[in-house]
């Protein structure tokens, strides 16, 4: 029997290696002085050994009155498909011939030689594969009409009967227009990371030596976003898929914030410092102590920032050994 | 026990939000209009100080181009709203507005504009009929990213003014607001100081989208890929009508 771990690859037991991972996210201050609700959510799921994030900003004006449900809807969406993926690319019991089904590509010879080595992962690099090549296409039409869907769902079960033409029907354009928001989330294996963007918000990865984004969007400026509030919107999404290499420095993090962060700091220089300093107390203070003062510090950011809401969610990858002497 | 720790990451700031009054200077708007002009631009500061003190996530930056024979700023960088005080202009010469778009051109380049500001508003007052060739630099303005970005109100001034060069500007005939007397003026100045609050609203807006029944769109010039070009919500419900407002002579 080949074993799950084998199949998917061993995320972080077999290196003693732990992942910590937590979100918040907070109302932002203009909210507060009016009194009208967030918009942010935000989701984390593991999924056997792969963790997958999500942040999302409902656009808030007054023509998206019920953004707040799309942006819960969005990252629900997004956890749950990523999860149907990374289930679907991990066997832990099957013939041949059922591996051969399941990954269709696989020759005789590749098969052969995953058998002899169980640290061998064809079913990680078919899925590499398939994020890559449908990514923005299959992948992104498949979350935005799982989305519209779920949201059609949520205005019935609510008996929100507007949005319809004359003639009856939905006004599929002004009904997902009402709930739109940002999506942005990330899926992190032992060697891969797959990113998906539609809209505004930073996805970074972080380490002693460097920051970088996980994925490059266009950017708008001003006060507009790429919205999955849109009957084409899976058109402007964004994907990537980075190989790691097992060599990867750590510790190492990702930090995934909504455009409330970003938009609090002068420029992406004092941005990129200020994740510095969070991956910094992480590693000076411990997981706990700053999970324990998020909140107050994204209240702070939003109060002394730009007013909107806020929300963070970090994934951080550590020996261990290194945790256990920090916490 | 909760281990209180002092937030990371430095420095915080609000977002920036330039507004720009762009000020015909020429002979045509020499006596009552210019000094109408500068007596509702001054009667408003207050306003908008009171709006940016209600908004402390927004950062309220003024600045004054004038135009006449050649173009200048008054102020040669932004003034945080609550330490900007008018100048009082005065009026004579050409009506070299293409000189004011080259200078506006280079302000809302990046940088010195960031990329982490509000959509810039830029106010003309102007009763037409520029001397100069301004097309060229209007198209460079508006081909500017902010440019594209930024809300664009025109007020005319007078009943004889011409609104051609106004309307290219805003590239929306409903926000060329009409002035034919000093009590306009001071409503239609009024109405347009208004637009930095309505630009500084925390809610983002989906690019790309469809004008949304009861609400009308500020121009956003010459549309581009990646959802460039998208428009900036106003709500001109509220825009006076200049046809009510008496008050004072017509110009």
């Amino acid at each position: 029997m080949i074993s799950v771990e084998a199949m998917f690859g061993n995320l972080w037991g077999n290196n003693e290696m732990q992942v910590h991972f937590l979100g918040k996210s907070v109302t932002g201050a203009s909210h507060e002085r009016s009194g009208t609700e967030g918009q942010d959510c935000f989701k984390i799921v593991e999924e056997g050994n792969v963790l997958i994030l999500a942040v999302a900003d409902g656009h808030g004006s007054k023509y998206a009155e019920f953004s707040k449900d799309g942006s819960q809807i969005a990252v629900d969406v997004f956890c749950r498909i990523m999860s149907d993926y990374a289930r679907k690319y991990r066997i832990d019991k099957f013939s041949d011939s059922l591996l051969k089904e399941k990954i269709g590509a696989i020759t005789d010879g590749v098969l052969t030689a995953f058998k002899k080595d169980k640290k061998y992962s064809p079913a990680t690099d078919e899925l590499i594969s398939f994020l890559n090549r449908d990514g923005q296409t299959k992948i992104a039409q498949t979350i935005t009409n799982e989305w519209k869907e779920e949201v059609h769902r949520k205005h019935k079960s609510e008996m929100r009967h507007d949005c319809l033409h004359d003639d009856g029907s939905i006004d599929w354009s002004l009904l997902l227009k009402k709930y739109g928001s940002t999506l942005l989330g990330l899926v992190i294996a032992e060697d891969f990371v797959f990113a998906f963007q539609l809209g505004d918000g930073d996805a970074v990865r972080i380490d002693d030596n460097k920051i970088e984004s996980v994925v490059v969007t266009d950017k708008i400026l001003g006060v507009e976003t790429h919205s999955i509030g849109r009957v084409d919107s899976w058109k402007n999404a964004k994907t990537k898929v980075l190989r790691l290499k097992k060599s990867e420095n750590r510790p190492y993090a990702y930090f995934l914030t909504t455009d409330g962060f970003a938009n609090s700091y002068p420029s992406q220089r004092e941005y990129d410092n200020a994740i510095r300093e969070y991956f910094n107390n992480i590693k000076e203070h411990g997981f706990e102590a700053v999970e324990s003062n998020l909140t107050d510090w994204l209240v702070e950011t939003s109060k002394m920032g730009c007013g909107d809401d806020t929300t963070m969610v970090v994934a951080y990858f550590a020996d261990e050994k290194v945790l256990e002497n920090n916490e | 026990m909760k281990k209180i720790l002092v937030r990371p990451g430095g420095a915080l700031a609000s977002r920036p939000l330039h507004f720009f009054w762009i000020v015909d200077c020429s002979g045509s708007m020499f006596g009552e209009k210019i000094g109408a002009v500068n007596h509702a631009i001054q009667s408003v500061i207050p306003e908008m100080v009171s709006a940016a003190e209600n908004n402390p996530n927004a950062q309220l930056l003024v600045q004054t181009l004038k135009f006449s024979t050649g173009a200048s700023w008054i102020t040669t960088a932004p003034v945080a709203v609550e330490d900007f005080a008018w100048e009082d202009l005065i009026a004579g010469g050409v009506t070299d507005l293409g000189k004011a778009f080259e200078l506006l051109t280079a302000q809302l380049t990046i940088p010195p504009m960031t990329d982490r500001a509000l959509p810039p508003v830029l106010v003309l007052l102007s009763d037409g009929q520029p001397t100069d060739n301004y097309k060229k630099s209007l198209d460079a303005l508006k081909n500017l990213p902010w440019g594209k970005k930024a809300v664009k109100i025109a007020i005319s001034i007078g009943q004889d003014a011409d609104d051609t060069v106004l309307k290219e500007f805003t590239d929306n005939s409903e926000l060329v607001l009409q002035a034919n007397n000093p009590e306009a003026l001071i409503r239609m100045i009024k109405w347009a100081s208004t637009a930095a609050s309505a630009v500084s609203a925390p809610a983002s807006r989906p690019a790309e989208i469809d004008a949304p029944k009861g609400a009308t769109f500020a121009p956003d010039g010459v549309s581009s890929g990646g959802g460039g070009g998208a428009p900036l919500v106003i709500d001109i419900d509220n825009i006076p009508s200049g046809d009510d407002i008496s008050g004072g002579d017509v110009w």
